[in-house]
């Protein structure tokens, strides 16, 4: 029996120790989140997730930011868990963080559909009473911006850095040809039409990537066809996909190139021209001869004027039970939001929704977008932004079919709507 | 005997048991029953759907791409992967010089990473920067665009089965060593000579392993991801779709988790049988020396 009694015991501390090791294990962030503890001073760890990461022309700016407020705070510990937006990998980091409780205390991220996942968590700030506190820091944002990325009526993402989608060209290049600027549909076109008969590749484009759509669509229907998500209206703007493969008008891998490589035809001089958004005006800004101008409107075309445009991303607070994490985090984000900072940040590019410290050396090109931006007559937000993610992906998976007449624009338009409406 | 007692048998299996069951059966059964559920953005709500996923499944045209082309990739991985390997063993086993030079070139593509693999090929198959039209370009053809429809799932291939032959090699090279010497010896002194000796003496008695190897080849075919997904992503317009990386496009690029858990599914579902049929097939008596 006494036998019996301690083998008992001894396979049931053998269990406890196993499933404690177990536990420790899975609990490693917590007590990775409790290590900064020191003795007398309390050290904060801040865990922050941002687009800045990977080939993110930010990237450099952000990480200087990042050593400089560590710096001015002592004890505060910047866990930057910042993740590329490509593939999709911060979307998922952020809803499977946020669906497990695990939001990072502060975030820069996507807006729209993307707002209401984190404010169903109920675990984010709504900035209307921090506003009321400091009506100084406040006052730098603008009212207008603020008015316009509100969700439900509450601000939950600060705007900081905006976008813009245009026509980027090669000036030198249409010299050469005698080509008129593509300020219109015709004078695109024989821009297509010309360079498709000589060895330039007359638009760069990866047909997986949705920023073409964008403006071809935009341009078609207007700002209100553009709400209404995949209607029949929408087909033309695809079909303009169709006659443009035709006319070899786009690299000959279109299919299977991905946007950084055509990104990089247009940047050596082998495309004439592209669509893209302002994240990729600061690479082309070194080359005087790049231009970018609003993409013209198609034939019979509604959108006029018009640009794809908006804040797309904002600061998100975690609303911290810890008194000391909220107040760093919101030292942080009001310090990332100083117009010092923002300053060096509009340096590289985009339209800012907060007062910046003008720089002098702000490039030809983005000085040009940004007076794009304000000549605009109205601005509207990418799709993407109110359309359900598996919707939009075989939307632009779509396109390609349309391109190598494989789908009629109208099927692609209706298998997008159906996977749409499932949600909405 | 102290393992006589069952209780030490529990213990012993404990972590093992606990570990599975965290990190594999518990997923699975999830999975299972994500596979029934409308779960869209990795949210906390799911809505249980029944069948209705299963529905699409069998309606869903990229599936029967996927499918088509995870048998492409199987019989790829059996036929060249394993049959390769077997081929490159046999050889190996047969030259008197520079062994060790082969069994190092041979096994070298498995310690590169998948990725790293497949960067290499997108970066060959590159239109304007590739390295097979940069070779076309010197001979003075014209260039090519290697990654289309008809073409994709083959090129894809290629990375695949260099990667693992390799694989495939070793284990049948360790099985030829554990042949005796004196079945060869007499062998020869009956007058056997060349490629005779490997198909009347070595294939059979490595029958056992040729077994294990079909397996793996097919299982692992099953599992392939990465290097598909680098070089084409299931593209262009789909032809080279697997089960996998069409999985992941719904998961990580819709966001619909449960759609994707269901694809999950049917990938276990598709490994358990073909695994079952081929061990049937091959099931005979265990060799013996």
């Amino acid at each position: 029996m006494k036998k019996k009694a301690v083998n008992k015991t001894v396979g049931l501390l053998v269990v406890m120790a196993l499933l404690s090791t177990l536990l420790a294990a899975c609990g490693g962030s917590d007590k990775a989140e409790k290590e900064p503890e020191k003795s007398g001073n309390k050290e904060i760890s801040l865990r922050v997730a941002t687009s800045f990461a990977g080939s993110d022309p930010w990237v450099p700016v952000w990480t200087k930011a990042i050593q400089q407020f560590q710096d001015e705070n002592p004890g505060v510990k910047i866990v930057d868990e910042s993740t590329p937006v490509n593939q999709e990998a911060l979307r998922t980091k952020v809803k499977a963080d946020a669906a497990t409780g695990n939001l990072a205390d502060v975030l820069f991220y996507f807006n729209g559909s993307e707002t209401a996942i984190l404010a169903d968590s109920n675990s984010i700030v709504s900035w209307e009473e921090e506003f009321a506190k400091d009506p100084e820091w406040a006052k730098q944002f603008n009212a207008g911006i603020v008015d316009k990325v509100k969700y439900d009526g509450k601000l939950y993402a600060l705007p900081y850095i905006g976008f813009y989608e245009g026509l980027f060209w090669n000036k030198a290049l249409f010299e050469q040809h005698n080509l008129e600027a593509p300020s219109t549909y015709e004078a695109f076109m024989k821009a297509v039409d010309t360079f498709a008969s000589t060895d330039i590749i007359p638009f760069a484009t990866s047909l997986t990537t949705p920023y073409l759509q964008e403006a071809l669509i935009l341009s078609q229907v207007g700002p209100e066809g553009q709400q209404q998500a995949y209607d029949p209206s929408w087909a033309p703007a695809l079909n303009i996909f169709k006659e443009l493969n035709e006319k070899n008008a786009f690299p000959k891998d279109s299919l299977t190139l991905d946007d950084d490589k055509a990104q990089s035809l247009f940047a050596s001089g082998k495309a004439a021209m592209m669509f893209n958004g302002s994240w990729t005006a600061a690479g082309l800004s070194q080359d005087p001869d790049i231009q970018i101008s609003p993409f013209p409107l198609v034939p019979g075309g509604k959108g006029e004027g018009v640009i794809v445009s908006g804040f797309g991303s904002g600061w998100y607070m975690k609303n911290s039970k810890d008194q000391e994490k909220y107040d760093m985090a919101l030292k942080f984000i009001k310090f990332m939001t100083s117009p010092d900072i923002a300053g060096e940040f509009a340096a590289i590019g985009g339209t800012y929704a907060v007062q910046t410290k003008a720089s002098e050396n702000t490039a030809q090109l983005l000085v040009d977008g940004n007076a794009m931006v304000s000549a605009a007559k109205d601005f509207v937000m990418p799709i993407d932004s109110y359309v359900s993610r598996e919707s939009y992906t075989q939307f632009l998976n779509g396109i390609g079919y349309v391109s190598a007449g494989r789908k009629t624009a109208e099927e692609v338009l209706a298998e997008a709507k159906k996977l749409n409406d499932k949600i909405q | 005997m102290i393992f006589r007692d069952k209780r030490y048998i529990v213990l012993f299996l404990a972590p093992t048991i606990l570990l599975l069951f965290t990190f594999l059966l518990y997923p699975l059964i999830q999975s299972v029953y994500y596979s029934f559920t409308e779960w869209y953005n990795f949210s906390n709500t799911k809505t249980f759907i029944g069948l209705d996923n299963y529905k699409d499944l069998v309606n869903d045209p990229i599936v029967g791409i996927a499918l088509k082309n995870t048998l492409i990739l199987i019989l790829g991985a059996v036929f060249l992967q394993a049959g390769g390997g077997l081929l490159l063993a046999l050889l190996t086993d047969s030259i008197k010089r520079g062994f060790k030079f082969f069994r190092t070139v041979f096994f070298f593509p498995i310690v590169i990473s998948g990725t790293a693999i497949g960067l290499m090929f997108s970066l060959i198959y590159n239109y304007d920067y590739g390295l097979l039209n940069a070779i076309v370009r010197a001979l003075g053809w014209s260039e090519q665009v290697w990654l289309t429809e008809n073409s994709a799932i083959y090129l894809v291939l290629v990375p695949i089965l260099w990667q693992y032959v390799g694989f495939y090699f070793v284990i049948f090279l360790t099985g030829m060593s554990k042949i005796p010497e004196d079945i060869y010896e007499s062998a020869v002194l009956d007058g056997i000579t060349g490629w005779r000796k490997s198909v009347y003496i070595t294939i059979p008695l490595l029958r056992d392993v040729i077994a294990s190897c079909l397996t793996l080849a097919t299982a692992g075919a099953l599992k392939v991801f990465d290097v598909v997904y680098i070089v084409t992503k299931g593209g262009p317009l789909n032809s080279s779709e697997l089960l996998s990386t069409y999985m992941y496009a719904k998961a990580f690029n819709g966001q619909n988790a449960g759609y994707a858990s269901t694809i999950v599914i049917a990938m276990m579902v598709l490994g358990i049988v073909i695994t079952v049929l081929l061990n049937r097939l091959v099931k005979k008596e265990a060799v013996s020396y």
